[in-house]
């Protein structure tokens, strides 16, 4: 800057030396950058080896956890109505005067959520105390040490307040990593006025569905007559799981082996493509999340639609829907000639604590508050389905409340979340059944590869 | 037709021109000019063969000296301003040295060891070639390099073309060149996954305001994001419409620095208007052209938010690019050896896909001893 400044004023023979010793210092910065850069090279490597002389262990002996007083930061996705996580916080402040609790508002993506916490508790930070984790991270975050297991510093009857279906998926190695917060079921919404209208049953079956399905679209009443969510994203694996459970299929076997090449997931595969070629799904379906199926049977273009029951709050909202109080909701059909009803896959968070968390005495307290008759009834009244047994079954509250009601009774179905490879499982799954769906492999093909994908993953040899 | 390889393939005009680039930009500006004039009144090509061999040698000259005598010219004030430089450059080289070398190297070094992620941080432990292997055994990770080179390549070529003729048009405005820049500005401005977002709803496959306009024109709705083919077309689009303006900005900005007389002249001697753009300015134009392919080589390489918010890779993986397959390998799988290995890879496999493209065009950007 300052040799080009002054250079102006000089002579051209000054300025000629000038841009030499320009060029000579450049020279020099180049290879002294170089070897800097390798001496640098030597120190981070040393470093990182260095780095990693912890304990190996995310587990915290009971007497080092602190007392249950102090402040927390709660980290989690919003959730339920307006401002449900700060109510919520506000009655736990409010019956704990000792403890003040933050809640931080997470990205509203759960990959970009794991990647936020990934990188958070595994620098070893412990801004977070006490996280929502998803329900199928608990095999995944055990094995990376990324959450306490709560076992040591739970009584063994804690456990006893939730559903059993609901409590499993959080074990890892035995531990429980979280404690159910609140729950989710995946729900067939249907519009009732058009069953009525044509004198038709609630199906029961896959292909009673699609027939009905078809028999609307006909009439002119719909577009299309189911829609549901087949992109190329983890909701595609909850839809495969309810519609494989159904026909009695699985992905992954008992024994924690690549299942998905079998005879019933090809009956499944094959129904869900005879759907896309008859038209009764959109064939924009494959690249259908959640919010794009929502959005085509609320505007009333849909006979049928599967959701999470989320969905029920907002297709009876007559702001956001052409079809409030038009809808009802039953539990997922199965495949004709199976004698059980049709599972439905389950979704929802568990309260997680972060190993390196300096509050986890009132991180403790926290989740046995927000898991206790107080914090469920208040997720109950704002129509988020309650984790624990009690509430979940409350007569009073089933009685406003159809969701709750029919989550009580469904049969579920999980994902096979308990293997620490589970996102390259599903991610086997998901690719391939979307990819034959949107028509670049057929059926056989695609459940083989599927197949393979599924089995490279469980060995930990997949991408 | 005779002299057609002259100008194409004339070293020396685009050494000239290339010169900006590797120097300041203040003095340099009547560099690119000073050969030119030379070259323009008679038959361009030909003449300016001749005449050009003498300048660059003493710009070669005086380049290398410094490295072949390196203590030579050293005086005890050069030597204390050395110092005063280097003292004021450190604590801003310190700063690059952890936010650029130290997360660069680290990624390296964990892409060439196991890695584990434990309550105690990431654990590197012994020297290894697995995370690589791995890919290389990895039907995702091929298909995934696949669509990124072919997603580069097509977008690339069609932004320039686009882009060339856009910034022709805007050379001849002479009212409201301002305004036309600033609209065209706005793609450019606006941030990705924002357009992104407006693009899913334009493709969106039932309510899409595209989708009704192409099945009001052929009776059946298209699918823009469900079809693998389609898929990376619209894909590209949105691509496109976002970076055009900014090579044709660049584009625009290397015509405006070409000397008139060049044109002029061609036209003297009898060159239409497509010849005279064809056969002189899109060659003086090389250098300009080199810049934005650079940018945006570098840039398309390493496309994530347009297939992270419009297709999420799908449909099956059509559309993962190597930047969204790294993110996923390490903050979805949480395997983070492999996922170090996508990303260093990419890196590596786009600084050598640019060192081509360079060799490519005769390293006409003048740097020789840079890409040597």
């Amino acid at each position: 800057m300052r040799a080009r400044e002054s250079g102006p004023r000089h002579s051209a023979l000054v300025r000629k030396e000038h841009k030499e010793y320009k060029e000579h210092v450049l020279g020099t910065t180049i290879r002294g950058t170089r070897t800097r850069g390798s001496v640098l090279c030597v120190i981070t490597v040393l470093l990182a080896a260095a780095c990693g002389s912890g304990d190996g262990s995310a587990s915290v002996a009971p007497r080092e956890v602190g007392p249950a007083r102090g402040s927390l930061t709660w980290y989690a996705i919003n959730f339920g109505p307006d401002g449900l996580p700060q109510r919520l916080v506000d009655a736990f402040e409010e019956e704990h005067p000792d403890i003040s609790v933050t809640y931080q508002a997470a990205p509203n993506n759960t990959d970009t959520m794991r990647a936020t916490l990934t990188t958070e508790i595994s620098g070893g930070s412990g801004a977070i105390d006490v996280y929502s984790g998803d329900v199928v991270w608990p095999a995944q975050f055990g094995d990376a040490q990324l959450a306490m297991p709560l076992d040591a510093h739970l009584p063994d009857d804690f456990w006893d307040r939730f559903p059993r279906e609901r409590v499993d998926v959080t074990l890892h190695d035995g531990d429980h990593l979280g404690a159910p917060l609140y729950v989710d079921t995946g729900f067939l919404f249907y519009r009732q006025d058009l069953l009525e209208k044509h004198d038709l049953p609630v199906p029961k079956t896959w292909e009673e569905l699609a027939d009905t399905g078809e028999k609307l679209q006909r009439a002119g009443d719909v577009r299309y007559g189911y829609v549901a969510q087949w992109a190329n994203y983890e909701g595609l694996t909850v839809n495969w799981t309810e519609l494989s459970a159904a026909a009695g299929g699985r992905s992954v076997t008992e024994d924690g082996q690549a299942g998905i090449d079998s005879p019933e997931n090809r009956r499944v595969l094959d129904f869900m493509r005879g759907m896309l070629t008859d038209r009764v799904v959109p064939a924009a379906m494959t690249s259908f999340q959640e919010q794009q199926s929502l959005q085509t049977f609320v505007e009333g273009d849909a006979a049928f639609h599967r959701n999470w029951s989320y969905a029920w709050g907002e297709a009876n909202n007559p702001e956001t829907s052409r079809i409030a109080g038009k809808i009802g909701m039953s539990p997922m059909p199965a495949f004709e000639g199976e004698d059980r009803p049709g599972p439905s896959g389950t979704g929802g968070w568990n309260l997680m604590i972060n190993p390196h968390s300096d509050a986890i005495g009132a991180g403790l307290e926290f989740i046995r508050w927000m898991t206790g008759p107080t914090a469920q009834r208040m997720l109950a009244e704002n129509s988020v389905l309650p984790a624990v047994s009690e509430v979940l079954n409350d007569q009073e509250l089933q009685r406003d409340n159809p969701p709750l009601a029919a989550a009580a009774t469904v049969p579920l179905v999980s994902r096979p979340s308990d293997s620490p490879r589970y996102a390259q499982v599903s991610n086997g799954i998901f690719t391939n059944i979307n990819g034959s769906l949107a028509g670049s492999v057929p059926p056989k093909e695609a459940l083989s590869a599927a197949q393979h994908d599924i089995g490279k993953a469980l060995k930990g040899r997949a991408l | 037709m005779t002299d057609s390889p002259g100008p194409a393939n004339s070293p020396d005009d685009e050494d000239g021109q290339a010169i900006p680039y590797s120097g300041a930009p203040g003095p340099d500006r009547d560099v690119p000019l000073r050969p030119v004039p030379p070259g323009a009144p008679g038959a361009p090509p030909p003449a300016t063969a001749s005449p050009r061999p003498e300048p660059p040698r003493p710009e070669r000259r005086r380049r290398r000296r410094p490295t072949l005598h390196p203590g030579h010219h050293r005086t005890a004030l050069e030597r204390r301003f050395a110092r005063l430089g280097w003292m004021f450059a450190t604590p801003a080289l310190l700063v690059v040295l952890a936010v650029t070398l130290f997360p660069i190297v680290f990624s390296v070094a964990m892409s060439l060891s196991n890695v584990q992620v434990s309550s105690g941080g990431f654990r590197l432990s012994g020297l290894t070639t697995d995370n690589y292997a791995m890919l290389l055994g990895s039907e995702r990770w091929r298909q995934a390099l696949l669509f990124t080179v072919l997603y580069t390549v097509g977008t690339v070529l069609a932004e320039l073309v686009l882009g060339t003729l856009v910034a022709l048009v805007l050379e001849r405005l002479s009212a409201g060149r301002g305004w036309m820049m600033a609209l065209l500005l706005l793609p450019w401005a606006m941030i990705t996954v924002v357009s992104a977002q407006l693009w899913a709803y334009m493709y969106n496959g039932v309510y899409g305001v595209l989708t009704s306009v192409v099945e009001g024109v052929t009776g059946s709705a298209p699918q823009f994001l469900g079809t693998p083919g389609p898929a990376v077309v619209s894909m590209a689009v949105a691509d496109i419409w976002k970076t055009t303006p900014f090579v044709a900005i660049i584009v625009l900005a290397g015509l405006m620095m070409l000397p008139r007389e060049v044109t002029e002249a061609a036209r003297v001697d009898g060159a239409g208007p497509w010849t005279a753009f064809w056969r002189v300015r899109l060659p003086l134009l090389r250098p300009a052209l080199t810049i934005a392919v650079l940018f945006r080589i570098l840039q398309a390489f390493g496309i994530f938010d347009l297939p992270f918010v419009l297709t999420g890779g799908g449909p099956g993986n059509a559309t993962e690019s190597l930047a969204l397959l790294g993110w996923q390998v390490m903050f979805t799988n949480l395997d983070f050896g492999p996922g170090a290995a996508v990303a260093a890879s990419t890196a590596g496999l786009v600084l050598v896909g640019c060192l081509v493209f360079l060799r490519a065009f005769k390293s006409r950007v003048g740097d020789e001893e840079a890409g040597a």
